[in-house]
């Protein structure tokens, strides 16, 4: 009987560990003061904070982004900031989006990039995310991001 | 003596590294390929009424933005600028084929700018798969390059010329 108990506790330590790593991903933080200054570009609808997992390492974020967002009939438009620590860099992202869309541009001292990309929105409850989606750009990688959104 | 030797072969692996891939990447990028240009089948005849243009060129697999490995050839038409607050919107269309492979895939899609979004076809079935892509257009040379991707696996690369009708 032990025994069954055992590999019982054995297969449910098993099969919790790729749910507690997803859970445990880093929470993405912003530094308020930066986007502060969005705040009064328009009246917002809302605000979102969101990462770009490291692809080696899920728990881990590669970026962080935040901002503000405006609803419209089928979609709407953003304006936030985002940082990569590792990098040491950090800058504006802007665009607009629809319900599986996302098109913009990410900014800094440097210039300019245009990006998109494939956005889901989650209405259930099953996941710590609200938004899930794939960006790219006209050169580096295609990362996957995650966010969370509240509304106004 | 060994020793040396086995030093000297593995330099020797190091340095060909980046010499391959700057080659792989130098011959999609100078390889113009006019046999393709003439093996072009399209025509003002058979065009279809929407497009004003067709293009040729070469898709593959776009590692990172930077590295381009040619798999196969594409053909298409386009237009652009239906409207006039609406120049720079277009609709394409635009057929895949693999080196040595005579199965095609189509594209369909809009472009707005840099931005392009569209679906894959599948001729044997009724499914299809969401694309997004951004590019270039240089207007001096009718040279085009778009980046492109699905919303799982890797990105891939179309650049090519373009040719208005007449």
């Amino acid at each position: 009987m032990n025994k069954k108990i055992f590999a019982f506790l054995v297969f449910v330590f098993i099969a919790s560990v790729p749910m507690v790593s997803s859970v445990n991903m880093q929470k993405p933080s912003i530094n308020a003061d930066e986007t502060s200054k969005l705040k009064n570009e328009v009246e917002w609808d809302g605000e979102f904070l969101g990462g770009i997992p490291k692809g080696d390492n899920e728990g881990e974020l590669a970026a962080v982004f935040g901002g503000y967002f405006k609803n419209r009939n089928r979609g709407g438009f953003f304006a936030g900031i985002w940082s990569n620590e590792d990098e040491n860099k950090q800058g504006e992202v802007r665009g607009i989006f629809g319900k599986h869309i996302i098109i913009g541009k990410i900014i800094n001292d440097q210039g300019s990039l245009p990006f998109i990309g494939f956005i889901k929105f989650n209405n259930n409850d099953d996941t710590e995310f609200d938004f899930i989606g794939r960006a790219m750009s006209i050169i580096g990688p295609a990362p996957y991001f995650v966010g969370t959104f509240s509304s106004y | 003596m060994k020793k040396i030797i086995i030093a000297i072969s593995i330099c020797v692996l190091l340095l060909i590294m980046p010499t391959t891939i700057s080659i792989s990447t130098k011959i999609i990028k100078t390889n113009k390929n006019q046999d393709f240009i003439k093996e072009n089948h399209f025509s003002n005849e058979n065009r279809p009424l929407w497009a004003q243009g067709n293009f040729t060129g070469y898709w593959g697999l776009n590692i990172v933005g930077e590295l381009y490995i040619p798999l196969g050839k594409i053909i298409g038409y386009y237009s652009i600028g239906y409207h006039s607050k609406l120049k720079r919107v277009g609709y394409f269309q635009v057929d895949f084929k693999e080196f040595d492979d005579d199965n095609v895939t189509r594209l369909k899609g809009f472009f707005w700018g840099d931005y392009m979004i569209g679906k894959q076809l599948y001729l044997d079935s009724e499914n299809t798969t969401a694309i997004a892509g951004l590019g270039r257009y240089n207007e001096t040379n009718s040279e085009f390059f778009w980046r492109v991707m699905a919303i799982k696996g890797p990105t891939y690369f179309m650049w090519g010329n373009s040719a208005k009708f007449n």
